[in-house]
């Protein structure tokens, strides 16, 4: 797997885990603190971002066209992966949604 | 939910697939003629759509829910598109 | 009042009949979608599963065909005519394929007096066909590709194909619509709430990969466009082939004339062909050899990494040939795409459905939402008889329980039966002799036998007793595959670690992967079975709905 193939599965990871436990359903199986209204939008905002940072690399990689491509697909089999770990390990879906994003910041200062 | 009749049902299924795949045909020889490409191209790029059109006949058949409505929903337009479509491709050539 | 009840009550009613359509359409459908599905996620993987089941080719050859000389080609085309015309000089149809990784040989085919495909693998040195020992005949990964499109039925497959992807599409939209709370739901998954779980499970599998769901069914559909759709050519030509010749900017087919005239030396004409396009061949087909019409035409070079990450492909060039005579009828040079937009646009659809532009990264992620679509396939057919088995909704007045009975049958014989099938075929791969006639469709045969053989299993045995053993056997041969690999030919997933053969070694640790999830799915199912038989007598065969 290339660099850049490796750091949009760490961020869709970690931006799709974002927007999972903006919803307070997912965030009771991990945590009893509550979000409160504005860190729920902060939550949502930041994680749409890093969706969209997602993209960066693949349109690099591939071009704009098959980068789209790829990028959705890797959305999809990241949020399997993600649906899993909420239901078998919640806290382990956190844990992972923090190591997605230090390793793409890793990635990307090795550059 | 169930469908009081078997035949409704049957019929429904048949209006759909082959009401639906005619109808479907019928756009697509309309479209060909209209779309202002070469011959080729013009039936390819209607073609392409033909699948989506089918698929639309189909939800809206079971939305009715009416046998003859259903029927009707598909012949109606599929002389309609056909014949034109047959009409104004045989002008242009 | 009433007036304010009725938008309500038409919405209600409206998702009824969206509901009504997607819960019997999709049953009625997804067993065939299943297949369709499974047979075509392994499918992603063809080339690398024909190289593990032709364990021969790669201890031989340390073959590389892209380093063959000119005069290397120009001799295997020369030797593969020579055995065209000695053996098939009555076809319709020949084919010469250049030699390629998994075929270390000159690849020939025809069509013979029953129109049915025959080829053989000539070797390069004799040109004569290959031991056996050599190159063991087998259809290999391409097995489970003609499973996809076409069931290995020809026509009559692809529009049974066709068939059932349509109703996946309409599958899809209806449960678009039905599906109240997609967004709330989007990350839901409920384990072990019973029916709960399983809505859960098919939910997620389609929501999560609907992208690729929808695209994959209608790409499927656009690939065949002139076979399901031809109205637009029908009612603007009156004979279809001059269409495909104004499309694709080349001369028209023509017709056999009956008149008997030679095929001239088609090498010589490869090597032209191989100057005006400016590189080197790769196959050449001939079209009616023997008769006054005969048409050959050279297609040039083509690698996978020369396409990878493009959507819309160069060209590859051909050139094509009057064979009576070696006239040149048309050149189609290598190079930048330049139809038009609407072929340009099939193309790319056709190019997203096979999911070879972009090297093993992008196989992976088709083959994981391959499984995922499958899964929702899946659940849905079980989700069906898990609700009716809570209570019974009568659909079929007295018939009701027979008719869940039937429809229980096919879902094990579709779903665990199939997986069975596939394995098995991998077995049958090592176990049939070399020697047997038609070895290849040996192969194929088994793995339609015992696919039957579950059926027949399923529908004697009681429900979770049949998925019980079915699934049983699945972990079994799965788990031992590598050491039966080792048994009959002597390598195994150790052997090709240390020779580096990292396809092969890819194969067994994914059929390993496979076998330890069945393995979790049978101890499941025994947990299961364990406490249906604590709590309750067991069913007869006949009426198990458990």
């Amino acid at each position: 797997m290339s660099v850049a193939m490796m750091m949009s599965v760490a961020l869709c990871y970690a931006a799709m885990s974002g927007l999972s436990l903006a919803m307070p359903r997912h965030l009771m199986d991990v945590t009893d603190r509550r979000l409160t209204a504005t860190q729920v939008r902060v939550l949502r905002w930041t994680a749409s971002l890093v969706l969209i940072l997602a993209y960066l690399p693949m349109w690099q990689v591939w071009g704009a066209g098959t980068g789209f491509v790829v990028w959705v697909s890797v959305l999809s089999v990241t949020s399997i992966v993600l649906v899993l770990l909420l239901s078998y390990g919640p806290k382990w879906a956190v844990r992972v949604a923090f190591l997605m994003m230090l390793s793409a910041s890793f990635l990307w200062l090795m550059q | 939910m169930q469908l009081p009749y078997p035949i409704r049902i049957i019929s429904l299924v048949l209006a759909a697939t082959i009401g639906g795949y005619f109808l479907t045909s019928a756009v697509i020889i309309f479209l060909s003629a209209i779309v202002p490409m070469d011959k080729p191209d013009a039936i390819v790029a209607s073609s392409l759509f033909s699948y989506a059109i089918y698929t639309a006949a189909v939800i809206w058949i079971f939305v009715v829910r009416d046998s003859k409505r259903a029927w009707l929903g598909m012949l109606i337009p599929t002389l309609m598109f056909g014949g034109a479509g047959l009409l104004i491709s045989r002008m242009a050539s | 009042m009433s007036e304010l009840n009725q938008p309500a009550k038409e919405q209600e009613s409206f998702r009824q009949a969206m509901g009504w359509l997607h819960t019997w359409g999709g049953l009625v459908a997804s067993w065939a979608l299943f297949t369709i599905f499974l047979t075509g996620t392994i499918g992603v993987f063809d080339e690398d599963i024909t190289h593990w089941m032709k364990p021969e080719v790669t201890a031989v050859s340390d073959f590389d065909p892209a380093a063959m000389t000119e005069q290397q080609r120009v001799a295997a085309i020369k030797k593969a005519q020579a055995y065209l015309q000695a053996h098939a000089s009555d076809s319709h149809f020949w084919r010469i394929g250049l030699p390629t990784e998994t075929d270390p040989g000159i690849r020939v085919s025809w069509r013979d007096q029953q129109n049915a495909a025959q080829d053989t693998l000539l070797s390069l040195k004799t040109g004569e066909p290959m031991p056996v020992v050599e190159n063991r005949e087998t259809e290999g990964g391409h097995h489970f590709v003609h499973m996809h499109y076409e069931f290995h039925a020809g026509m009559a497959g692809i529009w049974f194909v066709g068939f059932f992807t349509m109703i996946m599409l309409v599958a899809l939209i209806s449960g678009i619509i039905i599906h109240k709370r997609i967004f709330k739901d989007f990350f839901t998954f409920r384990q072990n709430k019973g029916q709960r779980s399983w809505l859960d499970g098919h939910n997620a599998s389609a929501v999560l990969t609907l992208p690729f769901q929808l695209m994959i069914a209608y790409t499927g559909l656009v690939i065949f466009l002139s076979i399901y759709m031809p109205a637009g050519v029908l009612a603007n030509y009156s004979n279809p082939q001059q269409f495909f010749a104004e499309l694709l900017d080349e001369p028209m087919h023509r017709p056999e004339t009956g008149v008997h005239a030679d095929v001239v030396d088609l090498s010589v004409l490869f090597q032209r062909a191989e100057v005006m396009m400016g590189k080197p061949g790769r196959f050449m087909s001939v079209e009616h050899p023997g008769d006054s019409s005969a048409v050959t035409k050279v297609f040039g070079w083509f690698d996978e990494k020369d396409y990878y990450g493009q959507l819309l492909r160069d060209e590859i060039g051909n050139v094509q040939f009057d064979a009576t005579n070696g006239d040149v009828m048309n050149l189609n040079p290598p190079g930048e795409y330049d139809k038009g937009t609407p072929m340009a646009v099939q193309r790319v659809m056709r190019i997203m459905h096979f999911a070879n532009f972009g090297g093993y990264s992008v196989r992976w992620l088709y083959f994981i939402m391959g499984m995922a679509g499958a899964l929702m396939m899946a659940t849905g057919a079980i989700l069906f008889l898990v609700k009716r088995r809570q209570k019974s909704l009568n659909e079929f007045g007295a018939q009701t329980a027979r008719v869940y009975r039937v429809i229980e049958v096919l879902n094990i014989a579709a779903i665990s039966g199939l997986a069975v099938a596939c394995i098995g075929y991998f077995w049958l791969n090592r176990l049939i002799p070399f020697d047997i006639a038609d070895r290849a469709a040996w192969e194929i045969k088994g793995f339609f036998y015992l696919w039957l053989l579950m059926l027949v299993h399923s529908a004697c045995r009681p429900a979770t007793k049949a998925w019980l053993e079915q699934w049983s056997l699945f972990t079994l041969l799965a788990l031992l595959l590598p050491v039966m690999n080792l048994i009959t030919t002597g390598h195994w997933l150790v052997s090709y670690w240390q020779t580096g053969d990292w396809v092969s070694v890819g194969f067994e640790l994914t059929v390993l992967v496979f076998g330890l999830m069945s393995l979790g799915l049978v101890l499941f199912l025994r947990r299961k079975l364990t406490a249906t038989e604590r709590y309750s007598q067991p069913a007869k065969p006949s009426e198990a709905i458990s």
